[in-house]
C-alpha cells in the first residue's frame, strides 16, 4: 500500500481498504527525541532535526505522515512577536507582541525569509527528497483568527469581539494575508496536505455566530489560496460549528474527542463547493463532503491511558466512520511511544492486516 | 387543527429558510425576558437596572445604576453588591450555563461588576470583608489565565480575598502562597495537556511540607474529571462560576476533597453532567 496515495484518495473523495492513521497536528514527542536524537528546541529552527523528528514517528510507529512544524508560533515570531521556545517537554509560547490594536498590525515585507519561515520551507524539502511519493508531508499552519489572538493577546480579542468587532475583522484581515503569505511560500515547496488549527475560534472562546460571520469568511479566503488537500483542525466542543466548518470547503475536517463521531457525520453531508466572486470565495454548498480526522484522545488515552485503551478507542472511532484515524490534538511530549504503535496496530487488526 | 399548525407537521423543518440577520442576532427574545433570568433578576430599582446592565455587559449603565443608589438613595453598598450586580452576574451564568451567553458576554459581564463592585468599595472607604482567603494560579509553562481570571472575579465578587498569583507560576510558588495566605481554597488551571501534569506535583510538595488543604480545585481546557481525581486533595472543576460555591461549601460547611467530588451538583446547585 502506498501511504501517500491511500491518504490523499480518502481526502479526496475515494474509497479506500484500509483507513489511514496520520496525525494532522503536532507529532513531536520526548521518546522519539531520544530515539533520533532531535530535540526540543533545536528541532524547532534546525531543518535536519525538524525533518527527522517530524518523520519520527513514521519510522518508529508506523503512523502514516511526516508532521512539521510542532508548534503554532511560527508565523506570529515571523511578525515580530517574541517567542520562547521552550525546552524538550514544553511547546514554544508567544510570550510577547510588538501590536496593540488592529491599526499598528504590519506585515514585514521580507515575511517569508523572517524567523523560521525558511526552516519549515527547508525541512518541507528535505523530506520531500527523502520520503518523496511514499509518504505523506503534513505541514501545520495558524489559522488567521488564532494569529490574531496571537498578535493582540486573546483575552484582548475575545473582549474585543462584542466591543469592537470592526477593529477585529480589520485585524483578522491583516492575520489572513500573514496566512496566505506563507501559503504561497510554502507551495512552492509543495506539501501534501496543509493543515490549518485555528483553536482560538472553538466555540469555548467566541459566540458560534461570530464564528460564522467572522472567521468562517476568512478561512474560505485561506483555503481557496491553498493548492495542495487542505484540512481544518479546531479543538474544543465543534459541534455547534461543525456545518460551517464543513462548508468553508476543505478536504478535511479535524476534530476532538468533545465532538460525537455519528453526529458529525450526519451535518458533514452539508459540505461546499466554492465560487470566487469579486476576488472573494463564496460557498456554492452541497457538492463535496469533507472527511472526518481523529478523535482519539490525546489529553487522556495517547497520553495517560493504556495501549489496550487506546485500541479500544481506536475500535469505537472506527466503527462510528472516522474517515482518518488521528490524535484529536497535538500530542502531549510526555506520550509514550507505545500508544501511538498501538493506534497504528488498532487499525490493522481492525482491517485485518 | 389550525391551517398554519397543519402545515407546519407537513413541511420539512430542516429546509426553511431563515432570513440573514435573524440567524445572525437570533430571535428577538431578550436576555432578561429569559424565564431563569427574570427569577433571579431583583425586581425593585435601583437594584433591577444594576442587575440589568450587568445582564448587558454594560459597565456605562451598571455605574450610573451604582451611584444614583449609593448617593441619591443611600442605600449600603453592601446590598447594592448583593441584591444588584451579583444577581446580575448570577443570570449571566444561567444563560451561559444554558448555552446562550458565551465567553465575550461573561468577560464583559464580568468587568462591568468588579467596576460596580470598586464603586461601592470606595464608599465603605475599605474592601469589603471578606469572608476568607484563597489563592489561584495558572500552572508551570502555560500562558492562557483567560479561565483563571474569571475564576478570580468569581471569587472577588462573592466576598473572597483572592490572591492571584498569575499565569505560569511555578510550583514552589504555590507551595510558598499557601504557606503564606493559609488558603481555604486553592485553584490551579491549565489549558495545555503538556502542563495539567504540574498539579498532583502541587498536591506531593504539599503533602512533602506536611501542609494539608481542603481542597485543590483543578480545571481548564484539556483537563479531566478522571485525571484530577487519579490523586488526591483535588477536586474537578467544571465551570469558572461554581467556585465560590465550591469555597463557601468548604467555610460554611467545612466540607472536604472527597465530599465536594462526591456532592459537587449538589454544592453548586445545578446538574453537572460530568458528575452524573
Amino acid at each position: 500500500m502506498n501511504l501517500k496515495e491511500n491518504l490523499l484518495k480518502v481526502l479526496s473523495g475515494e474509497n479506500v481498504d484500509v483507513t489511514p492513521v496520520i496525525s494532522v497536528t503536532q507529532i513531536g514527542i520526548v521518546e522519539a527525541m531520544e530515539k533520533t536524537d532531535a530535540y526540543w528546541p533545536e528541532a524547532h529552527t534546525d531543518p535536519e532535526k525538524m525533518a527527522t523528528l517530524g518523520s519520527s514517528l513514521y519510522e518508529l510507529a508506523g503512523l502514516e505522515c511526516a508532521r512539521i512544524p510542532f508548534c503554532l508560533t511560527v508565523e506570529a515570531e515571523a511578525m515580530g512577536c517574541k517567542v520562547d521556545l521552550g525546552t524538550k517537554d514544553k511547546t514554544p509560547l508567544v510570550t510577547e507582541s510588538p501590536f496593540k490594536s488592529a491599526s499598528d498590525i504590519k506585515i514585514p515585507t521580507d515575511f517569508s525569509s523572517n524567523g523560521r519561515v525558511p526552516s519549515v520551507l527547508e525541512a518541507v524539502k528535505i523530506l520531500k527528497e527523502k520520503y518523496g511519493d511514499i509518504l505523506p508531508v503534513i505541514v501545520g499552519i495558524t489559522g488567521p483568527f488564532t494569529l490574531t489572538g496571537h498578535l493582540l493577546g486573546v483575552e484582548n480579542l475575545v473582549r474585543s469581539m462584542r466591543l469592537r468587532p470592526a477593529d477585529v475583522e480589520l485585524a483578522v484581515d491583516k492575520a489572513l494575508e500573514v496566512s496566505m503569505e506563507y501559503v504561497r511560500a510554502l507551495s512552492e515547496v509543495k506539501p501534501d496536505i496543509i493543515c490549518v488549527a485555528d483553536p482560538t475560534s472553538a466555540t469555548e472562546l467566541i459566540n458560534p455566530l461570530q464564528f460564522k460571520s467572522i472567521v468562517k469568511p476568512r478561512l474560505e479566503d485561506l483555503g481557496a489560496e491553498i493548492d495542495s488537500k487542505k484540512v481544518l483542525h479546531i479543538c474544543g466542543s465543534a459541534e455547534p460549528i461543525i456545518k460551517d466548518m464543513a462548508d468553508i470547503g476543505f478536504d478535511g475536517l479535524s476534530i476532538e474527542e468533545k465532538v460525537d463521531i455519528r453526529r458529525a457525520k450526519e451535518e458533514l453531508g452539508k459540505g461546499g463547493k466554492i465560487m470566487r466572486v469579486g476576488g472573494r470565495a463564496v460557498s456554492m454548498g452541497g457538492e463535496k463532503e469533507p472527511k472526518l480526522i481523529g478523535n482519539i484522545s490525546s489529553s487522556q488515552t495517547l497520553f495517560r491511558g493504556s495501549p489496550d485503551e487506546v485500541k479500544a478507542e481506536v475500535k469505537n472511532a472506527l466503527e462510528a466512520g472516522v474517515d482518518i484515524l488521528a490524535p484529536s490534538c497535538g500530542l502531549a511530549p510526555e506520550s509514550p511511544l507505545k500508544n501511538i504503535q498501538a493506534m497504528v496496530e488498532a487499525r490493522n487488526e481492525y482491517h485485518g492486516i | 387543527m389550525s391551517y398554519i399548525e397543519e402545515l407546519e407537521s407537513r413541511l420539512d423543518q430542516s429546509f426553511i429558510a431563515i432570513r440573514y440577520n435573524v440567524e445572525m442576532e437570533g430571535p428577538a427574545i431578550k436576555p432578561e425576558s429569559d424565564p431563569d433570568v427574570q427569577n433571579i433578576l431583583p425586581k425593585e430599582e435601583p437594584y433591577k437596572s444594576i442587575a440589568t446592565g450587568v445582564l448587558y455587559g454594560d459597565m456605562e449603565a451598571t455605574l450610573n445604576g451604582v451611584k444614583k443608589g449609593l448617593e441619591e438613595e443611600d442605600l449600603s453598598p453592601i446590598d447594592i453588591i448583593n441584591n444588584g450586580l451579583m444577581k446580575g452576574m448570577d443570570a449571566v451564568s444561567a444563560l451561559y450555563t444554558k448555552g446562550f451567553y458565551f465567553l465575550p458576554d461573561l468577560m464583559l459581564s464580568g468587568d462591568s461588576m468588579m467596576e460596580g463592585v470598586k464603586e461601592c468599595e470606595k464608599v465603605l472607604g475599605h474592601k469589603s470583608e471578606t469572608k476568607a482567603t484563597t489563592v489561584s494560579f495558572v500552572a508551570e509553562g502555560d500562558p492562557h489565565d483567560i479561565g483563571k481570571n474569571l475564576v478570580v472575579m468569581f471569587l472577588r465578587a462573592n466576598g473572597y480575598d483572592a490572591i492571584d498569583l498569575g499565569r505560569d507560576v511555578p510550583t514552589e510558588e504555590v507551595i510558598k502562597a499557601v504557606e503564606e495566605y493559609k488558603p481555604i481554597f486553592v485553584t490551579g488551571t491549565a489549558l495545555m495537556t503538556t502542563t495539567m501534569t504540574v498539579f498532583p506535583k502541587v498536591v506531593e510538595e504539599l503533602k512533602k511540607k506536611g501542609l494539608e488543604l481542603p481542597a485543590l480545585g483543578c480545571g481548564g481546557g484539556s483537563v479531566r474529571k478522571d485525571f484530577v481525581e487519579s490523586f488526591p486533595m483535588s477536586v474537578y472543576g467544571v465551570e469558572a462560576y461554581h467556585t465560590p460555591k465550591l469555597a463557601d461549601s468548604i467555610l460554611k460547611d467545612k466540607k472536604t476533597w472527597k465530599e465536594l467530588r462526591k456532592e459537587y451538583s449538589e454544592i453548586v446547585g445545578e446538574f453537572v453532567p460530568e458528575y452524573a
